[in-house]
């Protein structure tokens, strides 16, 4: 009796431990509270309807997918930044397939999209192909290469921006049907969760499964924590790696689809600052910098912080200035947790 | 000899031996350089149909040739370039005001006019400065604002960032107009998104959530517009909180005719640049005195709704791309 008493008192104190060290932990509690205090202060507690939610929810849905895969490639001792004109090129090509397709230039022009269905699949399939192939080589330079993974994806950042701008010309595509908006992006499923943050949803469940449950994830987190041992280990490194970018790319491409649908336009200016949100939102989710530590939730949870911030802001009509402050304190604290953790375990 | 001055002393024999060809044509064969703040975007793609267009009218050569980005030290080069080919005039818009003033006293001194068009100079150095009244077009936005809602409310304005000249003054006319008079409406703190349409929308949102008595938003530029369009359709608010933005890209146009936006200020790129193409030239060929000039000249703004949009007096402003590549 005794004895089961302190072995549970035992777990118990080690579950807290773990789970009071854990940056991700923290940060969803920052998170609640966050939420709670906009609900309190918001007139009528407007902030904490369902409504506004998954307003904010849908607002992150594109962010919440380039994140997650950020989160594997930092677990893998990998960094992407180029994540920002690879969505502008997946898009521009993904509009680019719609308009081509869906009618001539004349009926397009007008309004009128008789092969729309057919157009809609192409495109989706556009972006998703673009985007992938934009990964495999950001893959193939870093692995076959041997280059550092920050230099590869600067000048791929260049590359892939500068090859939207020459395929549009400079200017948004024009013409893409407002059905993406209306019957895609605005739909909600049983009239309450927004169809882009229920795809965000599933598909981070199941990386999150990958991740925790597969030897795949052990394997992407391995080689974050000793790409040498890895090897040693008999795992095919490069092979890894490449297939971590492709999956970045995939992700994408499926985030540049859920940007056409948002806004029914392509947005040329507008990703610039995809990757380092992308970044600060697994950092702040508690994925170290140095491989080896990656949450899938926690990258979720980075991504949110910074939106609920934003729109509290707004609704309690607050400079919108402060966000950006918080949000950096917030990354210096997370860092900090991260390097006292790594400290520990040495 | 080091190789650039090779190359410079190439281009200017190739200039030269190009010169004296048209030289041979006519008499009075003019030839002006244009360069713009960047190629490849609606506005100013639009801007050289017009230049374009006077050019052939008048019997001008003209060589228009820019950056892909907005970026003084791109756009240098090419002013430089366009300066080797020894052109009588030059159009450009200034990317930095400060930083061109400079080159272009010099290109004056040296007896070559320089008509600025789209953005000013920091010191009026140039010969001419054409620009939209970037205010006025703000106040065409609140008067339209002004019609379409009655009796007060609450209105939203999206700038870009704060400390940009243009888009504050769009911003500012924009307040003004509303609130002249006693109209009781009720402005809150400007949005600022930059370029990020995900801004714009979580901006927007968040005041759809917070005040049910939103009843219009300005967009500042296009961006803003899209990001302001698509949360106002998110929270099936289209129709009741009015949308109006500036510029009129193709895909702008068409949904002002679908009713997502309420009305689009357009500016005049297609004028500016014949204006500037037909005043340069009639300076070089004499027939105006460059003292008689008086230094600033402002484009026009029109309002374009759905239902003046096919007036051709409203249409004739809207971005014309179709003057070949």
């Amino acid at each position: 009796m005794k004895t089961d008493e302190s072995k549970l008192n035992r777990a118990i104190s080690a579950i807290s431990t773990q789970l009071l060290s854990a940056t991700s932990f923290w940060m969803l509690a920052l998170l609640m509270s966050l939420i709670i205090t906009f609900g309190l202060i918001s007139p009528n507690n407007v902030f904490l309807s369902a409504n506004n939610m998954f307003t904010i929810a849908l607002g992150v849905s594109q962010l919440g997918l380039i994140s997650v895969g950020t989160c594997y490639l930092l677990g893998a001792g990998q960094l992407d930044i180029s994540i920002g004109s690879n969505i502008t090129l997946s898009s521009i090509l993904c509009g680019k397939t719609v308009v081509a397709l869906a009618g001539s230039p004349a009926e397009v022009a007008a309004g009128i999209y008789p092969n729309l269905n057919w157009a809609l699949s192409a495109g989706a399939l556009a972006a998703v192909a673009s985007g992938a192939t934009f990964g495999w080589l950001n893959g193939v330079l870093v692995t076959r290469l041997r280059l550092n993974s920050f230099i590869v994806t600067l000048a791929t950042t260049g590359i892939g921006l500068g090859a939207a701008l020459v395929i549009s010309g400079g200017s948004n595509v024009p013409y893409i049907p407002r059905v993406v908006q209306t019957g895609f992006s605005n739909y909600r499923v049983g009239g309450v969760v927004p169809l882009p943050v229920l795809i965000t949803i599933i598909v981070a469940t199941i990386l999150w499964f990958i991740l925790r449950r597969t030897r795949y994830g052990t394997w992407t987190l391995a080689i974050g924590s000793s790409r040498e041992a890895s090897a040693r280990a008999g795992i095919d490194v490069n092979r890894h790696i490449l297939s971590l970018y492709i999956l970045m790319g995939v992700l994408c491409g499926a985030s540049a689809i859920l940007d056409i649908a948002r806004f029914a336009s392509t947005n040329i200016g507008g990703h610039r600052l995809d990757a380092l949100q992308a970044i600060s939102a697994a950092v702040i989710g508690g994925t170290s910098l140095f491989g080896g530590t990656a949450s899938v939730f926690g990258a979720l949870v980075g991504a949110l912080i910074p939106a609920v911030l934003g729109t509290g802001l707004v609704i309690i009509r607050t400079d919108p200035f402060y966000q950006l402050i918080i949000v950096g304190v917030i990354i210096i604290v997370a860092v900090f947790m991260d390097q006292k953790n790594r400290e520990r375990n040495i | 000899m080091p190789r650039s001055t090779i190359l410079r002393r190439s281009l200017f024999a190739a200039a030269l031996v190009l010169a004296s060809y048209s030289g041979a044509k006519s008499a009075d064969d003019v030839s002006i350089a244009f360069v713009p703040g960047l190629v490849g975007e609606s506005f100013y793609g639009s801007m050289r149909c017009g230049a374009l267009a006077a050019a052939a009218e008048l019997g001008v050569t003209l060589h228009y040739s820019g950056p892909t980005d907005w970026d003084i030290a791109l756009q240098t080069q090419f002013i430089e370039s366009a300066l080797l080919a020894k052109p009588q005039g030059l159009i450009l818009v200034p990317t930095d005001g400060k930083a061109l003033v400079t080159i272009v006293e010099e290109t004056m001194k040296s007896g070559i006019p320089v008509i600025t068009v789209d953005a000013p100079l920091s010191e009026p150095v140039d010969l001419h400065n054409i620009q939209s009244d970037q205010y006025a077009g703000g106040v065409l936005a609140g008067q339209l604002m002004s019609k379409l809602v009655t009796g007060g409310g609450v209105y939203l304005a999206l700038g870009f960032d704060p400390g940009m000249p243009d888009i504050d003054g769009r911003v500012k006319g924009f307040i003004d107009a509303l609130t002249a008079g006693s109209s009781g409406a009720e402005v809150l703190p400007i949005g600022y998104p930059q370029a990020s349409a995900a801004k714009a929308a979580e901006i927007v949102a968040a005041t759809i959530q917070a005040e049910p008595n939103l009843k219009g938003i300005f967009a500042a530029h296009t961006t803003a517009g899209l990001g302001a369009a698509a949360a106002i359709s998110e929270a099936n608010r289209v129709g009741q909180i009015k949308l109006i933005s500036f510029d009129a890209d193709p895909q702008q146009v068409s949904d002002l005719r679908a009713g997502v936006y309420d009305g689009l200020v357009v500016q005049e790129p297609y004028g500016i640049g014949y204006d500037a193409v037909q005043l340069l030239t009639k300076v070089i060929r004499g027939e105006v005195a460059a003292s008689s000039i008086k230094h600033d000249a402002q484009a026009p703004l029109v309002m374009a709704t759905a239902k003046n949009l096919d007036d051709p007096e409203v249409s004739k402003y809207l971005y014309n791309l179709d003057c070949g590549r």
